[in-house]
């Protein structure tokens, strides 16, 4: 893990954002880091430390307490490194949980701790957030957080092996066995010999699992021997058995073999005198059980014989009575027979109820049509009335509409005559507008006329005036052209004394010419309106003649155009009232000749459903006659019927057949029985006798009490009998057991002892491996010891640079004793002082001789871990402190061994120091102030 | 022009809590009579006056009555700061000391104004070139040099050397080439300087290095220290430098021995022969051939060797004592099975595995290494 870059912002003393470029140091070497007490030295590795594991370097603070003091809420806190591991760049960004200032609106919110990993796919960075994850605790590899896999080491070890943090540098050499061991097992990969150490543990405890096992199931099978109560063994066994109670074999076989087999011989003997007993009680109680079962039969023969004798004498009393029974029931049988003759006559009047019923059916059903006829003939007469009486309605309408058709035809020819009236005065209306019209134009023209003559006299006063004034002017203008000597145009003098003056406004040729021409322009147009004036008017006088007579047709006298005009449309207004009002009169009309034409057709129609109707009520009352005809007839028919049946209903019929069918089957039954019971009497008589002949002789006494006794002496041989297969089972059972075990043992002993010898053997391995030796040996496990030949090529590279710093008076020595017998040993470090010739502990060194002590061992694991192949690679240490302890001539030849770092050094080592010396010699250094505020700040500076 | 060149003085040093003073003020003491009886017109110190950039009152003391020795004889006095000295405090009193003839030479932009001095063939100029940085020559003329090459170069090219006069430099570089002990600290070749560089000068006067030498050619050349100060140096003698510059062109080295008033000695041999003696009052650093440590050897062989330094092993000298790091690392291939063996001979008398055990073992070092 060598570092490039770091930056921390809001962390611990470093206020603002802080950028420490570790790349200017190379990638080997030396540098310094110094400044006064609690400038942030020790913090700049505490970042790191935190970057990487979320830990501080040392243990002595906590994560929470990292956020600076004086930050504000809306300064971050974050730690961000950048670093190679095994040639792959990254860059890890860590922050703590802390109080920001919220993006949107005020105050503040919490700030989730979050640690960012980017990775570098060429040039390209890969940001990944990492979670916490759970251990699952079983996989010890993959449950490491992803940066201990990148960087190689967790933080423990990186604590130990590469940051020497202040005042616990004496960690690195008085570190104990087992702290040792795990460092070591990081670096050379010694998994295996701890792998081997619990495989051999596991081993022997399999051995030891087994030799259990099997030893509890051999005393088990041994607790179920027995032996017969009174036997010789009983004592042994019972002794061995006790011993076996707690469940461990460790007898001695062929003992106990051949006890059991003594005792499964007494055993086999017992079973076979048993054997033989049973055998003949079995041959007793066999005849014994012939003997009850003659008796037995004797018995049972005697017994019937006594019953059938009893039932005969009870026979022979039942049977007089059954004789005088069967005499009683005698005339029964007559009287049912004669009572079945009755019923057949009876049966036969049946069906003569039926012809009854239906004739009643008849009767009721003409009776109903009847009723229907009469209903339908009334109903049919009120219509007949009702169409009556409308149809002498309609004609009488008829009637009264006959007119309307002349009337109509007169009106309309009025109306017409007074259209054309009309007609006409409309046109002499547009007459004498025009007469009106031309009147007004006439008007007109003569006031244009007037006003284009004045004009016109107007123009031509000007035109003179201007004319006269401009040959007046002539002189003028002749006047100006005047030279003297030269002749003038108008008298010819040569000499122009007094010359004409101009007068100012003198028109020119041109004002005169042109009063002229409108003077003209304006008679021109006084001419053109005369004309026009002629004309109209002469069309004023035509007009008026032709309303003259107008006047004079409409209203015999001449009156003036507008009385005229008036008269013409008042004529005209009354006219349109008249026609609008025949035409009212002729809608009236219209529709009364319409109603007169419906009428006509539905009156015809009318007269016909009227006789239809009268046909419809003639033939209903046909229907009724020939019902009541009918009527009548059924009526007869069914009084005759009535007249010859017995009852009145077929049921009353029915149920007298059923009475005396009853009856009849009643003492037909009782005859039956009797003649029964009379015969079953006879037999059982002759049946007993018969039987009786057939048992013959019998005993005189019963033998019950004999077979009793029989039989209680069969049961007690029985018992007996039983009782010996019970002992016989239990023997049987007893040997099984016994064999069972003395097979097993047989089987299984020597298998015991096998294990047994396996199990001491596979003890003895695992103890030896495992250091767990007890006899005053150091408890020295194997991963240790073979660790202990590396440890001691590291210590043998960490004396080079102890001999040199202590002026070859310090070696170390890997301890080959320990102090206290307790825990495990084998990595522990002597101390060769060769000034002294002793050997001692480390722990004994001084402060400064410790620091020396650490500083060469940290260098000696460093540069191992860089000639190892293995997942660890560091390129960094860090020291803090520590050299103020050293003096003099130990500080000068730790100088030698920087100088030798930063030169051909493996890695880059970075030191916290204040002491001035250093200052001077450490080219690379990182200065850490701290201002006023409280706030550090980091600068770098190498001269070389 | 006949002058002195010393450097690398160490006032103060102590080797192993030894104080040096003494031996100091006695060869000081050999220097100025020296001075006082022959004919030397001048005295330059290329730097590294001091120890340390604090020196101790007695270590100032010592200087003073040097320097004050030195200019009771009139001779003027051109000091350079080196890179052990603290140039600000080397620069106390600057000014009325070159009133004195006493020539500090702490600041780089000073240096390109030389110190006149003259003789008969004429002047003769001498740039105090202190030791430098490339970010003090950056600093100063606004360079951005990143060798000590470049460094050197921009300040003599700001010098504007008359070449027709005798210049000479006084710097304190580790120039290429040159050979190196154990006193020094050095940072490696970056420190570097070509020798090319002093090309222009006459003489170039130079510190730093510990050893008496020339570098390239013989005018530019380390005086050395005056005493040995490492186990590294005592095999060569310590001297001061001579130079004589007659006109142009014309320079003559010489060097005068110098004896100190303890030698540094190395003595080799076992403990039992070296406390035979002789007894001696000198710096002695022993190695001891004894192949086993004795105990407290050091404090024994101080009874004998009243200045005794350090003792070491000879069997500590031999890098093979300390195995080289490749071979570590590997467990020389063995297999698991002869690992545990060995753990279990050692654990139970050498006991070998039985055949029971091995086959256990075999069966679990297959399942532990699948």
């Amino acid at each position: 893990m060598l570092p490039l870059k770091l930056k921390i912002c809001g962390f611990l003393s470093y206020l603002h954002e802080t950028e420490i470029d570790f790349t200017k140091f190379g990638a080997k070497g030396l540098y310094l880091i110094t400044g006064d007490t609690g400038a942030g030295k020790t913090t700049i590795f505490d970042a790191i430390s935190y970057a990487l594991y979320g830990k501080a370097s040392g243990d002595k603070r906590e994560t929470r307490l990292f956020r600076s003091k004086n930050a504000a809420p809306d300064i971050p806190t974050y730690v961000e490194l950048t670093f190679m591991s095994k040639g792959k760049k990254y860059t890890v960004r860590r922050n703590p949980e802390y109080e920001q200032s919220a993006k949107k609106g005020g105050g503040t919110s919490v700030c989730k701790p979050k640690v960012l990993l980017t990775t570098y796919d060429g040039d390209k960075p890969v940001v990944e957030e990492l979670k916490k994850e759970k251990k699952s605790g079983n996989n010890k590899d993959d449950d490491r957080d992803p940066i201990t896999k990148i960087v190689g080491i967790d933080s423990d070890k990186f604590r130990q092996l590469s940051m020497i943090a202040q005042g616990a540098f004496d960690q690195v050499i008085t570190a104990n066995t087992k702290q040792r061991t795990e460092i070591l097992r990081a670096i050379f990969n010694t998994e295996n010999y701890e792998k081997l150490q619990n495989e051999l543990a596991k081993t022997a405890e399999n051995y030891r699992k087994e030799c259990t096992d099997l030893s509890r199931s051999m005393s088990d099978k041994l607790m179920l021997t027995s032996c017969q109560e009174d036997s010789q063994y009983k004592e042994k066994l019972d002794e061995i058995k006790s011993v076996c109670a707690d469940r461990e074999y460790s007898l001695p076989t062929e003992e106990i073999l051949s006890l059991l087999s003594d005792v499964i011989a007494e055993d086999d003997t017992l079973y076979t005198d048993v054997s033989r007993k049973i055998e003949e009680i079995s041959d007793k109680l066999e005849e014994k059980q012939r003997e009850i079962g003659t008796a037995e039969e004797r018995e049972s023969k005697r017994n019937k014989y006594l019953e059938n004798k009893n039932a005969l004498e009870a026979a022979e009393k039942l049977l007089p009575e059954a004789e005088k029974n069967f005499r009683a029931a005698e005339p029964y049988k007559e009287q049912a027979s004669e009572l079945q003759g009755e019923t057949k006559l009876l049966q036969e009047k049946l069906p003569l109820y039926d012809e009854l019923q239906q004739l009643v059916s008849e009767l009721n059903m003409l009776n109903k049509r009847t009723a229907e006829n009469k209903a339908e003939t009334a109903m049919t007469n009120n219509t007949l009335e009702l169409m009556s009486k409308q149809y002498a309605e309609m004609c009488e309408e008829r009637d009264r509409l006959k007119d309307c058709e002349k009337e109509l035809v007169r009106i309309t020819l009025e109306q017409k005559m007074n259209e054309d009236k009309r007609t006409k005065l409309r046109e002499h209306h547009k007459l004498i507008k025009k007469y009106q019209d031309s009147r007004i134009l006439a008007e007109k023209k003569k006031k244009s006329y007037e006003y284009s003559r004045n004009t016109a006299s107007e123009l031509r006063m000007e035109y003179d005036r201007i004319n006269n004034a401009y040959l007046d002017d002539q002189a003028g203008y002749i006047a100006e052209t005047l030279e003297e000597g030269k002749p003038c145009p108008v008298c010819g003098s040569l000499s122009h004394p007094c010359r004409a003056v101009k007068r100012p406004n003198a028109p020119s040729k041109e004002d005169v010419d042109n009063s002229r021409k409108a003077s003209n322009a304006a008679e021109g147009e006084a001419v053109k309106a005369a004309a026009e004036l002629r004309n109209i008017n002469d069309i004023c006088k035509e007009l008026k003649a032709e309303t003259d007579e107008l006047s004079l047709s409409l209203l015999g006298e001449i009156k003036s155009a507008d009385e005229l005009m008036q008269a013409v449309i008042s004529q005209g207004v009354e006219l349109k009232n008249i026609i609008d009002n025949q035409s009212g009169i002729i809608n009236g009309l219209n529709k009364k000749k319409d109603r007169k034409d419906k009428l006509d057709k539905s009156i015809p129609e009318y007269e016909t459903n009227i006789n239809r109707k009268k046909e419809e009520i003639v033939s209903l009352n046909t229907d009724l006659a020939v019902l009541e005809q009918k009527k009548n007839n059924t009526d007869g028919n069914i009084s005759k019927l009535r007249g010859s049946l017995p009852f009145a209903t077929s049921t009353e019929l029915k149920n007298r057949i059923a009475a005396l069918n009853e009856r009849a089957a009643s003492l037909t039954e009782l005859y039956a029985q009797a003649e029964k019971s009379l015969a079953g009497c006879k037999n059982d008589i002759a049946r007993y006798k018969a039987a009786l002949e057939a048992i013959g002789e019998i005993r005189a006494a019963s033998e019950a009490d004999y077979i009793k006794k029989l039989r209680e002496e069969a049961a007690a041989l029985k018992n007996e009998s039983g009782r010996l297969s019970n002992t016989l089972v239990e023997i049987n059972s007893r040997v099984i057991a016994n064999n069972a075990a003395k097979d097993y043992i047989i089987a299984n002993g020597a298998k015991l002892e096998e294990l047994r010898e396996y199990y001491i053997q596979a003890n003895e391995l695992s103890i030896t491996a495992n250091g767990k030796l007890t006899e005053g040996q150091e408890k020295l496990n194997l991963e240790v010891y073979a660790q202990a030949k590396y440890f001691e090529g590291i210590l043998a590279l960490s004396n080079i640079r102890l001999m040199k710093m202590s002026n070859n008076k310090y070696e170390f020595r890997r301890a080959e004793e320990s102090l206290s017998k307790k825990g495990q040993f084998g990595l522990e470090i002597d101390v060769i002082d060769h000034d002294s010739a002793t050997r001692r502990s480390v722990r004994s060194l001084s402060g400064g001789e410790s620091f020396m002590a650490s500083l060469a061992l940290a260098l000696g694991f460093s540069d191992t871990i860089q000639t190892t192949v293995g997942g660890v690679q560091l390129e960094t240490i860090f020291i803090d402190e520590g050299f103020g302890t050293l003096d003099g001539k130990k500080l000068e030849n730790t100088y030698g061994i920087f100088n030798e770092l930063g030169t051909d050094g493996k890695c880059l080592v970075g030191i916290i120091s204040h002491v001035e010396e250093l200052k001077k010699r450490i080219p690379n250094r990182i200065i850490v102030t701290k201002d006023s505020d409280g706030n550090s700040h980091a600068k770098i500076e190498t001269d070389f | 022009m006949r002058f002195l060149h010393l450097s690398d003085l160490h006032i103060g040093k102590k080797i192993n809590e030894i104080s040096m003073l003494e031996d100091q003020k006695y060869i000081f003491n050999q220097i100025t009579d020296y001075l006082s009886n022959n004919n030397i017109d001048a005295v330059v110190i290329a730097g590294d006056v001091y120890d340390q950039s604090r020196p101790s009152a007695e270590a100032m003391n010592v200087f003073s009555d040097f320097i004050e020795k030195i200019e009771e004889l009139s001779l003027p006095v051109l000091i350079i700061s080196g890179n052990h000295d603290s140039s600000e405090r080397l620069s106390y009193f600057n000014n009325i000391m070159k009133k004195q003839k006493i020539y500090l030479g702490t600041t780089v932009s000073d240096s390109v104004m030389p110190v006149k001095l003259s003789d008969k063939s004429g002047n003769v100029n001498f740039y105090l070139l202190p030791f430098l940085r490339p970010s003090d020559v950056n600093n100063a003329f606004d360079t951005s040099c990143t060798t000590y090459t470049d460094a050197v170069k921009a300040v003599i090219e700001r010098m504007n050397l008359d070449r027709n006069e005798r210049n000479v430099m006084v710097s304190h570089q580790y120039v290429a080439g040159a050979s190196v002990c154990d006193s020094e600290i050095l940072i490696g070749g970056i420190e570097c300087v070509d020798k090319s560089v002093y090309d222009d000068f006459d003489y170039t006067a130079l510190g730093h290095l510990h050893t008496p030498q020339t570098v390239g050619k013989d005018t530019v050349r380390y005086c050395g220290t005056p005493l040995k100060y490492s186990l590294s140096e005592v095999c060569c003698p310590k001297s001061m430098t001579i130079v004589t510059l007659e006109e142009k062109g014309n320079v003559k080295v010489d060097t005068v021995p110098l004896e100190p008033l303890h030698d540094m000695r190395k003595l080799k041999g076992s403990f039992s022969e070296l406390m035979q003696g002789p007894a001696s009052d000198d710096y002695i650093y022993v190695e001891l051939t004894d192949d086993n440590d004795v105990p407290f050897a050091g404090t024994e062989l101080r009874t004998v060797y009243k200045n005794f330094i350090s003792a070491s092993y000879s069997r500590f000298a031999s890098y093979s004592y300390f195995k080289s790091s490749a071979e570590l690392g590997t467990h020389e291939e063995k297999t698991p099975q002869e690992i545990f063996t060995e753990l279990f001979r050692l654990q139970h008398d050498n006991r070998e595995l039985n055949e029971i055990q091995l086959r256990i073992l075999n069966e679990a070092v297959e399942r532990a290494w699948r």
